[in-house]
């Protein structure tokens, strides 16, 4: 019968304790400072900017979503990113499947290929992405942005997909091919529901990305509010010479509710990946 | 089993990226045509893209403006407004795809100083003739839009006058009874200041409002012609009247006149320092008017900024311009010039242009009958348009010499001018190093 040790935490182990709440409270500053500006006014802002607000008046949430029609670009950016999620994993899945089973040195060089698109700085693709959307009469048109997202997030998306891949056994592919299953089939009944993890990470990842690209949804689709995207939308906020920064503020957490939500809606998956990518080593 | 279903997740994702695709085709703005038509809307809409957005302290009265001219007219307009820190880039792009508006709004500035040449906007020299506008303009707003071969850049709206705000209350508690004149006068008030916990001059010395307090205080040493040769191709260290209004400047930092730590702070820090008594004095443009509490203005001194004994100015020198906004003609509206025309005239009507300046603190370059009265609401306005400007002398502004490549790195190289201990010689060198 084995008897429970009383476990006795180390000074070592208080110091990581503590440290652990020190990083958590430094991610949780600037989310309180945030919350705070938004229910204040500039000069309680600048008077005493850390201090709570004296009312909770939701007038700068109220102004900040009519002033630059938040409504709208919360739509426009939805649209854009779930579009460019949905194609970049429809393209990466097959890619990453490939990559996995490939043992050629074909495959080792294509996936050395995808791994060079992180040496490509996105504003060196700027002014050709633009020229682009304009050549294919898509310019101030999402439509572009959905297909063109993808391609800055594919190096990504596929590289970690196929590593998630590639722990999967390849006794579980050869017994599907027994059966009968293709290569699609195995891909989307075998495999896909195996790597369900490493796949909400993936979208995670993607999602985040989508949702705050801001340059080339400025320069592709303009500021007018029937296209231009929730990133776009908030610093419109900013006036000319003077800038009322509740409201900034306000406009800067209302752009953050959907990602907070899919946040919290995939948290348990995600971290379930990176536990077990730990465990593996 | 399998085989039957092989394609249905595929299927379901192109399904989506199509429906996707047609909501978000739904908002695409006609790309096919070319006539500024960046969002959903008919093409007989005049496309007016500025940034008076709703959230701007213009944009109530643009909105009566706009709703103003479609009843008059019988025009219908579709606004596109941006940021200031956007609308260029936008405008910009929308020209590179020949979707640009039919008018711009923005003020003259920082790449707006390089459309002209790059034909971006077309020139309106022919039009303020034809048009008799040269009767109604103020010859001075004209001037401060005509670039060096003569052209008339845009169609000048708004201006600014830029003086130095003294809070007569917050220096009385320093035991400051008058106004300092000079630089020696300063540097003895910011002791007494300092003294009593209040910090002398305000100033945003990492951004645009330090830039321009800078160059006021070096041109206080220099003539105007160098001065202007100076912001349009640097060469300070190598002149000895920049370098003792370099040498001012240094001497006034480092006897505490500006506020501590001003090399990080914005124009908004400094807004905000001066009009909760944290500061005494602050240079700031008419914009800012509206901000001042009732129970402040009657505290509230407008001059110009204490001069070296050295100066070329006989009195303070603060800034004034005409530059604050303007109606640019793009490609798309000299299609459709009899619009434009149209709506740069209902613009300028006198009762129009006075809710600018009622509710925004602007200064017309339209004559106002009743100015009086339009500046009731106004009074620091009402002040600096008829007190000041006998007070001070007006120095050369900036923005209408530093070519517009260079006005971000400018204002990048001033800001080390406001960290302590940063010395003349560095200061010049990082100004000149913006131009070489």
């Amino acid at each position: 019968m084995a008897h429970d040790r009383p476990q006795h935490t180390s000074p070592l182990g208080y110091l990581s304790h503590g440290l652990v709440w020190l990083y958590g409270l430094l991610l949780a500053v600037p989310i309180y400072y945030l919350l705070v500006t938004a229910f204040k006014d500039n000069t309680a802002i600048f008077s005493s900017p850390a201090a709570p607000p004296t009312t909770f008046r939701f007038d700068n949430f109220i102004n900040a979503f009519q002033f630059v029609d938040l409504g709208h670009a919360l739509i426009n950016s939805t649209g854009i990113t779930i579009g460019a999620e949905i194609l970049t994993l429809l393209l990466a899945m097959p890619a990453a499947y490939a990559l996995a089973r490939s043992e050629g040195k074909l495959g080792e060089f294509i996936e050395k290929l995808f791994a060079a698109g992180f040496l490509i700085p996105a504003f060196a693709a700027l002014v050709p992405t633009v020229l682009l959307a304009i050549a294919m009469g898509l310019f101030y048109n999402p439509l572009f942005l959905v297909i063109f997202f993808p391609a800055t997030q594919l190096p990504l998306s596929v590289l970690l997909l196929t590593q998630f891949m590639r722990a999967i056994p390849k006794e579980l592919e050869e017994s599907a091919m027994m059966d009968g299953a293709s290569r699609w089939a195995i891909l989307w009944r075998v495999y896909t529901p195996m790597i369900i993890p490493g796949l909400v990470t993936v979208a995670l990842l993607n999602f985040l990305t989508f949702w705050n690209e801001y340059l080339f949804s400025l320069s592709i689709l303009g500021t007018d509010t029937a296209t231009r995207t929730v990133q776009v939308a908030v610093p419109s906020l900013i006036g000319q010479q003077t800038t009322d920064y509740g409201l900034l503020a306000a406009g800067c957490l209302i752009s953050l509710i959907p990602v907070f939500l899919v946040y919290v809606l995939m948290q348990r998956r995600m971290e379930n990946a990176l536990v077990a990518g730990a465990v593996k080593g | 089993m399998i085989s039957q279903r092989r394609l249905r997740l595929p299927a379901i994702g192109v399904a989506a990226v199509a429906a996707v695709a047609m909501m978000t085709g739904c908002s695409s703005g006609g790309s096919s045509s070319d006539s500024g038509t960046p969002g959903g809307h008919s093409d007989a809409d005049l496309v007016v893209m500025s940034d008076f957005a709703p959230s701007d302290v213009r944009g109530p009265a643009f909105a009566t403006a706009l709703a103003g001219f479609t009843a008059k007219t019988g025009i219908k307009v579709k606004t596109v407004f941006a940021g200031s820190t956007e609308i260029f880039q936008a405008y910009e792009t929308s020209v590179l795809a020949k979707q640009e508006p039919d008018v711009l709004i923005v003020n003259l500035y920082d790449k707006a100083l390089t459309w002209t040449d790059s034909g971006a906007t077309l020139p309106v020299t022919d039009y303020v003739k034809q048009w008799g506008l040269d009767k109604s303009i103020n010859p001075a707003a004209l001037a401060d839009w005509t670039d060096s071969q003569g052209r008339v850049q845009a169609l000048p709206y708004t201006g600014f006058t830029w003086p130095v705000w003294y809070n007569t209350a917050t220096l009385a508690k320093a035991g400051i009874t008058t106004i300092p004149k000079t630089t020696d006068d300063l540097i003895a008030a910011a002791a007494k200041l300092r003294a009593v916990g209040i910090a002398p001059v305000a100033i945003g010395g990492s951004d645009w409002s330090g830039e321009k307090f800078l160059e006021q205080i070096i041109q206080t040493t220099t003539k105007p012609d160098d001065t202007k040769s100076l912001m349009a191709k640097g060469g300070y260290c190598a002149d000895p009247d920049a370098m003792k209004g370099i040498d001012n400047f240094v001497k006034m930092r480092d006897a505490g006149v500006f506020i501590d730590d001003a090399q990080g702070l914005t124009a908004d820090n400094m807004y905000a320092s001066f009009l909760q008594g944290q500061a005494a004095i602050m240079p700031a443009g008419s914009w800012a008017f509206p901000q001042a509490t009732a129970d402040q203005i009657p505290n509230i001194t407008l001059g110009g900024f204490p001069l070296p004994a050295n100066s070329t100015f006989d009195k303070p020198v603060a800034y004034q311009g005409f530059t604050a906004s303007g109606f640019w003609l793009t490609a798309n509206g000299s299609k459709r010039l009899a619009d434009w025309k149209s709506f740069v005239d209902y613009m300028y009507q006198p009762d129009v242009a006075a809710t600018f300046v009622a509710s925004a603190g602007d200064v017309p370059v339209v004559q106002i009958p009743n100015l009086d009265t339009t500046l009731a609401s106004q009074p620091l306005l009402a002040s600096a348009l008829t007190k000041t400007p006998d007070t001070v002398d007006y120095g050369v502004f900036p923005d209408f010499f530093v070519p517009g490549a260079k006005t971000a790195a400018l204002t990048n190289a001033t800001a080390s001018a406001f960290a302590p201990e940063t010395s003349s010689s560095a200061i010049c060198a990082a100004l000149d190093s913006v131009y070489n």
